[in-house]
């Protein structure tokens, strides 16, 4: 009767198994969806077979709509300081399609409107494209943003159900490395601007504290961008979620440590 | 409980299948043609899967199609069947001069016998006049190299006039699988220049073998159309793949673009069995002053390897001996 009992159990887990896989998928369809219906957003997607590729596809495309949407807003700007900014802001949601990778980006129009380097006003209203001027940059906007996309809307989406997960500046910009190449400059840029207290390859990370991987694979695709809690628990700073090493068989990783 | 809670299971999994697929469209100003043009959209994909789920021909009687969107879908689908494993769509319209343009419409293409050399995915896009009607259905051009030229550095280029770009080649490659004699007819301009080279073996008098050499020959638009209407109709199936891509804006005339592409043809004979194969560089130069109606001014074809030493042996054409956008000068 136990064994009848047990056997009962596995079934139903197995049964249960793709529902539950497919509603996981199923959430960040929602997701995208209710992103997609909000006009407060803009958006892009790519699909590919290479999941890098997809992401540095949809990057491409949201940059290009982007400056097309700051551009019908009667502003003008230095288009490629204006992006370097803009993409700060940008939130990666990472999905499949079969057996394709889907990367879907969104960004807030509230938040492109509000980019300013402080010192001087990189949105200048009534003047020509062609009489712009490049202008310097200030200090970079540290304020932390809530990645929960329903903070303003009464519409539930999946992600209320979470623990919000928020990025600093730097986790939103080295979850836009795709390449292992960029990862060396990256790296300097953090250490000359005081940022970090070490680096190395994974066999090297420190056993406590907050630190950050970049998992890359055999063709130097960086494949994850993760962040270690305290707790030990690892959260994917591109899909926003809780992740695994395990999801990344034959792969590399560089750890980093910020100061606090 | 628990047989209750394993039998709500089975449901979901076995309704999630059966779901028709929701379409939703945004930025259309009319309501009762967005309603029309998600029904149509949402009809023509569900068709798709079942037809596919069934191993059919698609069955379009219920999405009053024009004879030449009809057409269009049956020599698609055809060649490779095709289906949409989204639940839900959410499509943005863009609005042009005619109507409406839904992209990035996400299929799955399943040739028959296994044959397609082309990649699973691809995207279909959609135009609808100002009724809500399907004027055009059509696929984007290979994923990746779509997305090679909406990345690549073309100065001053918005995305909206690179997707143009790539839309029109896509449309142009099709045009030759599916024999569509009014579309080429159309696309290009009256003075257009067809240059076609062919390679030319060479022998000494004793029979040794020297170096091949390309020689071109100048045709305009209505010779060169009379001899390819006359392969069509004397074919069974033209097929025309692009596997590289290069775009390149004038730099003065800025609505010019110059697009060389890597081509592979085949021809089947009405039988079914193979006919001609080659290999080349497409260069096509075009006009898009009128985005409504874009016009192929320079269309011209090189072999993509000879015998450039008497060895036998073919290597690559130099990339420099290629035609571009700076071999052609051109007046307004």
């Amino acid at each position: 009767m136990k064994t009848y009992h047990n056997i009962k159990t596995l079934f139903f887990c197995l049964l249960a198994l793709p529902v539950l896989s497919l509603m996981a998928q199923e959430d960040k369809s929602e997701i995208i969806n209710r992103i997609k219906l909000d006009s407060n957003y803009l958006y892009a997607e790519n699909t590919m077979a290479d999941e890098a590729e997809a992401f540095s596809g949809a990057q491409a495309l949201l940059e290009m709509m982007v400056i097309d949407w700051i551009n019908c807003q009667a502003k003008t700007i230095d288009t490629e300081a204006f992006i370097k900014q803009a993409k700060q802001h940008f939130i990666f949601v990472k999905a499949k399609r079969g057996q394709y990778h889907r990367a879907f980006l969104y960004v807030k129009k509230s938040d492109l409107i509000s980019i300013d380097s402080g010192n001087s006003a990189t949105i200048v209203g009534g003047k020509s494209a062609d009489a712009l001027t490049r202008q310097a940059f200030g200090k970079q906007n540290t304020v932390k943003e809530s990645v929960n996309v329903s903070s303003e809307k009464p519409v539930k989406v999946a992600e209320e159900r979470k623990t919000t997960i928020d990025l600093t500046t730097e986790e939103k910009q080295l979850a836009t490395i795709t390449q292992f190449n960029e990862v060396e400059e990256r790296i300097t840029a953090l250490e000359e601007a005081g940022k970090l207290t070490g680096y190395g390859k994974k066999k090297t990370m420190p056993v406590e504290g907050v630190c950050h991987l970049l998992v890359y694979n055999r063709q130097g695709s960086i494949v994850a961008v993760l962040r270690r809690e305290n707790n030990g628990k690892l959260i994917n700073l591109r899909a926003l979620s809780e992740d695994n090493v395990k999801n990344y068989p034959d792969c590399g990783a560089i750890w980093l440590k910020f100061k606090n | 409980m628990k047989r209750k809670f394993v039998l709500l299971s089975l449901i979901i999994s076995l309704a999630s299948q059966a779901d028709n697929i929701q379409v939703h469209i945004t930025d259309v100003d009319n309501p009762a043609i967005q309603a029309a043009m998600e029904a149509t959209v949402g009809v023509l994909l569900d068709e798709a899967n079942a037809a596919q789920a069934a191993n059919r021909e698609l069955n379009m009687l219920e999405m009053h199609l024009s004879d030449e969107v009809s057409t269009s879908l049956s020599m698609l689908w055809e060649n490779t069947p095709f289906q949409c494993e989204d639940q839900t769509l959410v499509l943005r319209a863009l609005t042009t001069s005619t109507g409406w343009q839904v992209r990035n419409i996400p299929l799955m293409m399943r040739p028959i016998g296994g044959n397609f050399n082309e990649r699973e995915y691809h995207e279909a896009v959609i135009d609808f006049n100002r009724k809500g009607h399907i004027e055009s259905f059509h696929l984007t051009i290979d994923q990746q190299l779509y997305m090679q030229v909406i990345k690549s550095n073309l100065e001053m280029t918005d995305l909206r006039r690179r997707q143009l770009i790539l839309d029109y080649v896509e449309r142009f490659r099709t045009a030759y699988n599916e024999k569509n004699k009014n579309f080429l007819e159309d696309i290009f301009s009256d003075d257009a220049l067809i240059i076609t080279g062919k390679v030319v073996s060479q022998r000494t008098k004793d029979g040794i073998k020297l170096p091949e050499k390309i020689t071109y020959k100048k045709q305009g638009k209505r010779e060169y159309l009379n001899n390819l209407f006359a392969i069509f109709d004397s074919k069974g199936r033209i097929d025309v793949s692009f596997d590289a891509i290069e775009v390149m804006r004038h730099p003065a005339k800025t609505d010019f673009y110059g697009v060389t592409l890597h081509q592979g043809w085949s021809t089947y004979n009405k039988n079914g069995t193979p006919g001609y194969r080659d290999d080349g560089y497409v260069f096509l130069l075009w006009d898009f002053r009128n985005e409504e109606h874009p016009q192929i001014h320079v269309r011209t074809w090189q072999p993509d390897a000879f015998d450039q030493t008497g060895s036998g042996k073919k290597t690559p054409i130099p990339k420099d001996e290629v035609f571009s956008l700076a071999d052609f000068d051109f007046d307004d």
